[in-house]
């Protein structure tokens, strides 16, 4: 009997017969893996074109999240973004799914970009020019529609995720009772919010300085929509401002993000109401999605299990939220 | 059908069950994974305290050379080498096996060891250390006998491997021509050594800096003997040159090395003659391996995009060892 796993890697070779098969792609074809995480990605050489692939994990979203991905991804890349746009297949489809021991698994083969990751060291201007990159994925998504739904909500992914959160601090009952203690304060003001009717519409979903590119012509481009779907368009600058609270905390790199988002979709008053109540959901979801990571795919730079940076982070936009 | 694939990993909780049954334990066992590489290394706690546990790669060893390993292992241990030893299964067996997708998988539960191992920092008191350490190693082993077999085989490894790193530098004829040149030369000077002058016995095979711990006692401990074999026990050194050369430390780390040795077991004339050869041996072979698991295990760290940097260490230990 085959033991039960948690997670594989496709052999590339058998990825390279299978693309051939699928795709209209030059030859020679190469596939290599260069980077495995929650998705596994691949870098395809067809002939003198580049191409990525990416295994998305095993059972992790639905089918129809992925159908929703896909569109998006091609709708915004159709409207000049600069985004990994899916490559149709022979048969005009944007992805296929493959058996894999652990269990379905999505593959999309996407248009290469070529270009450097922002990384913790950039600087305000960077920021700024960051931020009306976000604001132009919102406009351009504003008249996209799709037959599959894909609903993204901080409030949903914390009631999901939180418990494993919790499992992993029962030994730690100061943490513990912190982390249940936020969680009722953030879902009871969400159900609140939701009465606001915020602006929404197609979100990146994990809009960090590290899924943003300055591409070689200087243009920015973002990549891993992973996480997209239909939410609160401000909810969506919090993606951004969580990771940059965990390694940059420089609230003027923040600040300069928010201006360059409004220079070109201004928020409005109900949405600036929320920031607060924004920003600590998406610690609570970081929190408890991190938790989820370290056992399915081993350990988390930079998250060894010492949860007090996260706490006192959380702590600190809890109490800025009024929800203290 | 499923597809096929590379690599796995095994679900924590279905380990966790499997330990618990074939080693008889009583209580919760919980098993977390903590590194993923050439094996899978997880932490064990149960009511016996923690432990380590290994999930080798799927066709590194066969069952006779991973029960080599073993046997080796507990010969260090009972000789009073701070090693981390097999603990016996219910029934006396020191390891066992699972069927995982990509192949069989041997796993073993061993000693866990506490300490911080060598790095970056390691200087010349440490390594004459260490050298000292890896000669105890060797006496230590000097009456071990087991009926399994297993060799380093660097030679083979390397004559299977090269043709990968060749492949990375086809567009690069200068460096195509030299490796396969070189290669050729080093694999029949090793064949050349004589068998006398340069002795062989149980070696660890990847004795660097990281492979060895400093015990919070204060002793040394070794661990990863998944290279181990029979091989020249000068050979042996040559693991601690090429983790000095990769992190830039000056050769007067690598001369305490060698004197610290000497010191607890002196080296014939003919196998320091023959240090010099076993050095690029290292490089060549090391080299040539990462070239092999970019694409069957994935990405290895620095080194697909800094290729130049791992051949001009070729190339300079090859003028050491007169072959250019």
């Amino acid at each position: 009997m085959v033991f039960p796993v948690i997670h594989s890697t496709l052999d590339p070779r058998a990825l390279e017969q299978e693309l051939s098969e699928r795709y209209a792609l030059s030859k020679p074809l190469r596939c290599q893996l260069i980077s495995r995480a929650n998705n596994d990605f691949y870098e395809v050489a067809a002939g003198t074109d580049r191409y990525a692939l990416r295994v998305a994990k095993a059972d992790f979203r639905s089918r129809e999240a992925y159908a929703f991905e896909a569109a998006y991804l091609h709708h915004i890349h159709d409207k000049g973004c600069r985004v990994p746009g899916p490559v149709p297949a022979k048969d005009g489809s944007l992805f296929f799914e493959v058996e894999a021991p652990e269990g379905i698994r999505t593959i999309t083969l996407m248009h290469w970009l070529d270009g450097a990751l922002f990384t913790n060291a950039l600087a305000v201007d960077d920021a700024r020019v960051i931020g009306r990159s976000l604001a132009e994925l919102h406009l351009a998504g504003a008249d996209f529609t799709s037959d599959a739904a894909r609903s993204i909500s901080a409030s949903e992914m914390v009631e999901e995720r939180m418990p494993h959160l919790l499992g992993m601090l029962k030994s730690d009952p100061d943490h513990h009772d912190f982390y249940v203690t936020a969680t009722k304060a953030v879902q009871s003001a969400y159900a609140d919010m939701e009465k606001a009717g915020l602006p929404r519409g197609p979100v990146h979903g994990d809009y960090q300085f590290a899924n943003v590119m300055r591409t070689q012509s200087g243009d920015l481009a973002a990549l891993d929509f992973d996480s997209c779907g239909i939410g609160y368009l401000a909810e969506d600058l919090f993606t951004f401002i969580w990771r940059s609270d965990m390694e940059i905390k420089d609230e003027s790199v923040n600040e300069a993000f928010i201006s360059g988002y409004e220079d070109l979709r201004p928020l409005s008053d109900d949405e600036r109401a929320y920031l607060g109540l924004f920003r600590v959901a998406r610690d609570l979801v970081m929190s408890s999605t991190f938790a989820i990571l370290i056992n399915r795919v081993g350990p988390v730079p930079g998250f060894d299990g010492d949860f007090e940076p996260f706490t006192a982070l959380t702590r600190k936009h809890l109490a800025a939220a009024g929800l203290a | 059908m499923t597809f096929p694939v590379s690599q796995s990993v095994l679900d924590a909780d279905a380990l966790a069950a499997e330990l618990k049954r074939r080693y008889g334990f009583d209580g919760d066992v919980r098993c977390k994974l903590l590194s993923r590489g050439m094996n899978d290394i997880y932490r064990i706690e149960h009511a016996g305290g923690p432990h380590a546990l290994k999930v080798s790669r799927s066709g590194k060893s066969n069952d006779d050379e991973f029960a080599y390993e073993q046997n080796y292992v507990n010969h260090l241990s009972t000789a009073g080498i701070e090693v981390p030893n097999a603990i016996p299964l219910a029934d006396g067996s020191l390891f066992f096996s699972v069927e995982a997708p990509e192949g069989k998988r041997q796993i073993v539960m061993m000693r866990w060891l506490d300490g911080e191992p060598f790095g970056i920092t390691t200087n010349e008191d440490d390594a004459h250390r260490l050298g000292v350490f890896l000669a105890e190693m060797h006496r230590a082993a000097a009456n071990f006998s087991t009926l399994h077999r297993k060799t380093v085989a660097s030679e083979p490894k390397l004559a299977d491997r090269l043709p990968y790193l060749l492949d990375m530098v086809r567009d690069r004829p200068s460096d195509h021509a030299f490796l396969e040149r070189a290669g050729a030369t080093v694999l029949d000077r090793m064949l050349a050594l004589d068998p006398k002058a340069v002795p062989s016995g149980a070696c660890h095979g990847d004795m660097q800096c990281a492979n060895v711990m400093q015990l919070a006692s204060g002793g040394l401990a070794v661990f990863d003997f998944s290279d181990c074999g029979t091989d020249p026990l000068a050979k042996d050194i040559a693991a601690f040159y090429w983790r000095n050369d990769f992190e830039g430390r000056p050769e007067s780390v690598n001369r305490a090395f060698v004197v610290g040795y000497d010191s607890a077991r002196p080296l014939s004339p003919e196998e320091k003659a023959a240090q010099p050869l076993f050095r690029l041996l290292r490089h060549f072979l090391i080299t040539s391996t990462m070239a092999l698991y970019v694409n069957r295990i994935g990405p290895v760290p620095g080194f697909d995009k800094n290729i130049d940097f791992y051949i001009d260490m070729i190339r300079r230990y090859g003028e050491g060892a007169g072959i250019t």
